[in-house]
């Protein structure tokens, strides 16, 4: 079987809510812009429903750190997202500055999935925050990022606060079209980062393309092959950090949104989801 | 006329005389075994070295160069072979309480090897650990309770919101903080919207949405404590994969130190304290801040952890046999006691237990310390240091700033060592007494005062050990052999150093300076031997490179600018003798000294003491003349005299009574009008009986006076009187003696005024008769008969004024 197919990630998209998690994905989506030649675009979107929550006349909020009630309303909200949109703006400029990539902000208001679907069809890749909770430090997906995976579109790059995309780049394989064409992205993600791709198979073993060991000596591509029985996402999500890999690379396909949500529980780093392309 | 029996050159001989018949050079003679002219001393030292009781320090003080330290340590090294050696001393990190290392002390030798045990040991540590800690079942483990722990907010919100949904209503993530909003068709309502719906059914929203908001409250505050139980479990699963890990090792440390309580007890604590910081000893943070900021600021760095394990092998005893014997050229009060030395790290200054430095005391405890007490006392608050050490038997470890109380900055207090010393100060005389007299510690500490002579008796024992001295102090300087010439030379020079023809100096230093000079000379020679002759030119360069002065002197009288007469005889002036001093050189010259007299009321006025040029000993000289004069000449009358005494040109100060005898001379000779001979010249000491009395340095006035008659060429009339009692302190030059021998020079020794008077005069002197009169003619009675002369003159005067007041 054979796979030509050529990947061109010339717009990057970062949705930005000025959290942690999403200053990593910036941090990544700027990493990977560079290595491509790829534009980046910070998009913040203010939630309609939070703005609508806000103008109830009853809105009150529990407080995440001291768990308090506490009266809100729309301008204070309106106030809050204002500056978190403007820490996110700056934290871009000045990121995008130092690496020199053109970089774009532009705020929206709407519904926070609906948005990044809509960027989907407007860019090449869409990046991420897990969404992590800054308290529990759980490392499952958010509700965005679920969201976003259950609609197998696209590319959706997932990044971890603990991301280390200097690391190999992990693949898990399946004999599909979209698993092909996530075979590609990795190949051209691990040949542009100059880092070792790890092909992960499992269950019955799947068939890579004849060419691909040549054009990885061509393109000096390090391929490693690893094949377990289980095709448990979690067991197949430990088997890509027990060999220290940064990103791992995941058909949206290949696994349900629960089992992607297994093996994003199980993987610390950053996951690329592969779908469909187009919008 | 008295019998004056001048001296011979004979009686200048050296008594008993050296015997160098049995030896050809030095290398036939063995070492002195022992000490030489120092019983007193050495029984000192061996009273206190012996004594173990507290206070029994030695204070040795004796001149320079009398050899106190090599005889002290050669004594303490006999001793110190037959004692046990101390124990190493080590600190280490407290565990408890890091600011106060632990003093561990290891048998004799067994610091290193217990510093090595801890090297090898940390290693092993951390592979264990390492490799517990990187096991897939510690992974495991971790990994359930970290996901059960965390999962479980998550989980409990996750629930919270699917029912909520249920019933209409959306969890929503605000920036900070979650809330609940009523739902329509997926989305948020407007608040128009609520206000739409029917009473009942917003109270009902609202209800709801304050119960889920408790809910979340309940569990948002659930996290802290879940936190806390989470990391309680992952210390407990770290302690027990570490316990399993290391808990052989520190088995194996325990068992291989079990005879030393003290060790296994610190190796416990360490055995502790890995397993309770296993995580940061494995997986170490960015160093520098945190070593900065110290343990309890964050988490410290690995160098800092591994750190902790080292031991500072603070004094080590391995190469000592015995007790050690210790000598602090230099000291401070750090160099005793010990420093805390400190690192600059990010502009700050730290410090930990590696960095405790010992002192001279815990080098030298269980042994000697030896120190001088010069450098002592001349260091700001180490003699301090070193008392407070003493009394209280325990060695602390403080800066200055801490013992003052002038710094109050967070520093180390090391454990305190208990301190078993034996302290011996070397110094001189005028130091022991002073320290006796104005510090009321000392004789407490310092019991033992060994007093070093500067001189020993010329007996026949005492030569045989200076010429075992001599040989020993050749070979241990590694000089050529002295031959019994060289010998004999020396040792005339050490009768001359110690002032009497019947000593030997002790002052060693000065001794070896003169073998190693004229070893020198020897060599240029190109001889085997040091002979007389080296021995001769090494003495006399150390004269001509010190005697410049001594020479501008003898030129000035030569020139007569300074005015001396060695010929003639002159009525009220005679030749008196000073010596001047500087530096380890003396040399004498003659000075002039006149007296003129005329009526008075009985002053004898000593110039020198009117303008404050004669010292109070010079004065109390004159004073007695005064009262010699009434009392032998002028019993009966008042002595109506004003006499005036003077040294011409002297311009300092003139001390000492050792021309009392020369001054009374000029009195007498003014008074009765006789001439002095000026070939001679005169020292001594006279007392209100007009005896003679021994005064000092008449060697080197002798010889002073014989160069100025030399120089003008002597001719057989030349000569000194001095003391009789000092006739034994002549050690003079062969020049001298050679004159002497020839009859060019005399030397008369007197014992009382009246012969002193006849030598100078030539006549008379006179002994009062039965007759209470002196015979006529003599000195005496031309004496007493002008003093009766004044005394009438004086009457006359006075008559008139004593008619006025009986008619008044």
């Amino acid at each position: 079987m054979t796979a030509r197919h050529q990947e061109s990630i010339r717009r990057i998209t970062v949705a930005l809510d000025a959290s942690a998690s999403s200053l990593a994905a910036l941090e990544a989506a700027l990493d990977l812009a560079a290595q491509w030649g790829a534009e980046v675009e910070g998009i913040f979107v203010e939630d309609i429903n939070l703005l609508r929550w806000a103008s109830l006349p009853f809105a009150v909020e529990v407080g995440h750190v001291s768990g308090e009630f506490r009266r809100s309303n729309r301008p204070d909200v309106e106030r809050q997202l204002r500056t978190l949109a403007d820490r996110a703006h700056a934290h871009l400029r000045r990121a995008a500055d130092r690496r020199g990539v053109r970089a774009s902000f532009r705020k929206v208001q709407g519904n926070v999935v609906a948005a990044l679907r809509a960027a989907l069809g407007e860019t090449d890749l869409v990046t991420i925050g897990r969404g992590e909770r800054p308290r529990t430090g759980r490392s499952g997906l958010g509700s965005t990022a679920r969201a976003l995976a259950a609609g197998r579109r696209g590319l959706v790059f997932v990044i971890s606060q603990r991301v280390r995309l200097a690391s190999p780049i992990a693949l898990l394989f399946d004999d599909s079209a979209i698993g092909h064409r996530a075979l590609m992205i990795a190949f051209d993600v691990a040949r542009r980062s100059a880092q070792p791709l790890a092909i992960i198979t499992a269950g019955e073993r799947a068939e890579l393309p004849e060419d691909l060991l040549d054009r990885a000596a061509h393109a000096a591509v390090e391929l490693r092959t690893y094949h377990i029985r289980t095709d448990r996402p979690s067991r197949l999500a430990a088997m890509a950090q027990g060999i220290s890999a940064g990103i791992l690379v995941v058909s949206a396909e290949q696994f349900s949104p629960e089992e992607i949500e297994e093996v994003a529980s199980a993987f610390p780093g950053a996951l690329l989801l592969v779908g469909q392309p187009g919008s | 006329m008295k019998t004056i029996r001048e001296l011979a050159v004979e009686d200048l001989q050296f008594h008993p005389p050296l015997d160098t018949s049995h030896f050809a050079t030095t290398d036939d003679i063995e070492d002195l075994d022992g000490a030489v002219g120092q019983p007193r001393a050495v029984a000192a030292i061996e009273l206190g070295v012996g004594m173990v009781e507290d206070g029994y320090n030695i204070f040795a003080f004796g001149l320079p160069g009398t050899g106190k330290e090599s005889l002290i340590r050669e004594h303490l090294k006999k001793t110190a072979k037959s004692r046990p050696s101390p124990p190493d001393l080590c600190y280490v990190h407290n565990f408890e309480d890091q600011h106060r290392p632990r003093l561990i002390a290891l048998p004799s030798g067994a610091g290193a090897e217990f510093r090595r045990t801890m090297v090898q040991l940390v290693e092993e540590l951390l592979t264990a650990l390492t490799t517990a800690l990187d096991s897939e079942e510690y992974h495991t483990r971790q990994q359930v309770i970290n996901d059960e722990f965390k999962e479980r907010p998550d989980r409990d919100l996750r629930a919270i919101a699917d029912r909520a949904k249920a019933e209409g209503l959306a969890l929503l993530r605000t920036p900070v903080g979650l809330a609940f909003a009523p739902l329509r068709e997926g989305e948020v309502i407007s608040g128009e919207e609520f206000e739409q719906l029917p009473a009942e059914e917003q109270d009902r929203l609202k209800e709801r949405m304050n119960a889920y908001q408790e809910e979340v409250q309940r569990t948002l505050r659930q996290i802290p404590k879940l936190n806390r139980e989470r990391r309680e479990r992952l210390r407990e699963l770290m302690r027990e994969v570490t316990s399993l890990a290391v808990g052989h090792l520190m088995d194996e440390a325990k068992k291989k130190y079990e005879q030393l309580p003290e060790v296994v007890e610190y190796l416990e604590a360490v055995r502790t304290d890995v397993i309770e910081h296993a995580k940061d000893l494995v997986e170490p943070e960015q160093p520098g801040l945190s070593a900065l900021l110290g343990e309890g600021a964050g988490r410290p760095d690995s160098t800092t952890m591994l750190k902790r394990f080292q031991v500072n092998l603070l004094v080590d005893h391995a190469e000592t046999a015995g007790a050690p014997i210790v000598h602090e050229d230099n000291p401070t009060y750090d160099n005793l006691i010990g420093r805390i030395e400190h690192l600059a790290q990010l502009g700050a200054l730290v410090t930990d237990f590696t960095l405790i430095k010992a002192g001279a005391l815990h080098r030298a405890n269980g042994g000697y310390l030896m120190l001088e007490a010069h450098k002592l006392l001349r260091n700001t608050f180490a003699w301090e240091g070193l008392k407070r050490a003493l009394q209280s038997r325990r060695l602390r470890i403080e800066s200055l700033g801490q013992a003052l109380s002038l710094v109050s900055s967070v520093t180390l207090e090391p454990e305190p060592m208990p301190l078993q010393v034996q302290v011996i100060l070397t110094g001189s005389p005028m130091l022991y007494y002073l320290l006796c007299q104005y510090d009321p510690d000392f004789e407490e500490l310092f019991k033992v005062g060994a007093d070093f002579d500067d001189r020993m008796d010329r007996t026949e024992e005492n030569l045989r050990h200076y010429v075992q001295l001599v040989a020993k102090l050749v070979r241990e300087k590694s000089l050529m052999p002295l031959d019994g010439s060289g010998i004999g030379r020396l040792a005339e020079h050490s009768a001359r150093i110690a002032g009497d023809r019947r000593k030997l100096t002790l002052q060693i230093a000065t001794i070896v300076d003169v073998l190693r000079e004229a070893n020198y000379l020897a060599g240029q020679d190109g001889a085997k031997t040091v002979t007389e002759s080296h021995i001769d030119r090494a003495i006399q360069g150390r004269v001509y490179r010190a005697d410049r002065l001594r020479d501008r002197f003898q030129e000035e009288i030569g020139r007569g600018r300074i005015m001396i007469d060695t010929a003639g005889a002159v009525v009220g002036q005679v030749n008196g003798m000073s010596v001047i001093s500087f530096g380890n050189f003396a040399f004498g010259h003659p000075s002039r000294i006149t007296a003129r007299v005329r009526l008075g009321q009985g002053d004898v006025v000593d110039i020198e003491r009117e303008v404050e040029l004669g010292g109070p000993i010079h004065s109390k000289g004159v004073l007695i003349l005064g009262a010699y004069l009434g009392a032998r000449y002028s019993p009966d009358k008042p002595l109506s005299l004003a006499a005036s005494l003077v040294f011409e040109q002297t311009y300092a100060g003139v001390e000492g009574d050792s021309a009392s005898m020369a001054e009374l001379i000029a009195l007498i000779s003014a008074i009765a009008d006789v001439p002095i001979r000026q070939s001679l010249a005169v020292t001594g000491s006279v007392n209100q009986r007009g005896q003679v009395q021994a005064v000092g340095g008449v060697t080197e006035k002798i010889e002073g006076f014989f160069d100025i008659c030399l120089q003008r060429g002597l001719t057989g009339a030349e000569g000194v009187l001095l003391p009789t009692a000092n006739v034994e302190n002549l050690v003079l030059r062969r020049d001298v003696r050679d004159a002497i021998a020839g009859g060019r020079f005399h030397i008369y020794p007197v014992d009382e005024v009246d012969q002193a008077i006849e030598l100078l005069t030539n006549q008379e002197a006179g002994e009062r008769g039965t007759d209470g009169h002196y015979p006529a003619g003599t000195v005496n009675a031309l004496v007493e008969a002008r003093l009766a002369s004044l005394a009438a003159v004086r009457k006359d005067f006075n008559a008139p004024a004593a008619r006025a007041k009986d008619q008044s």
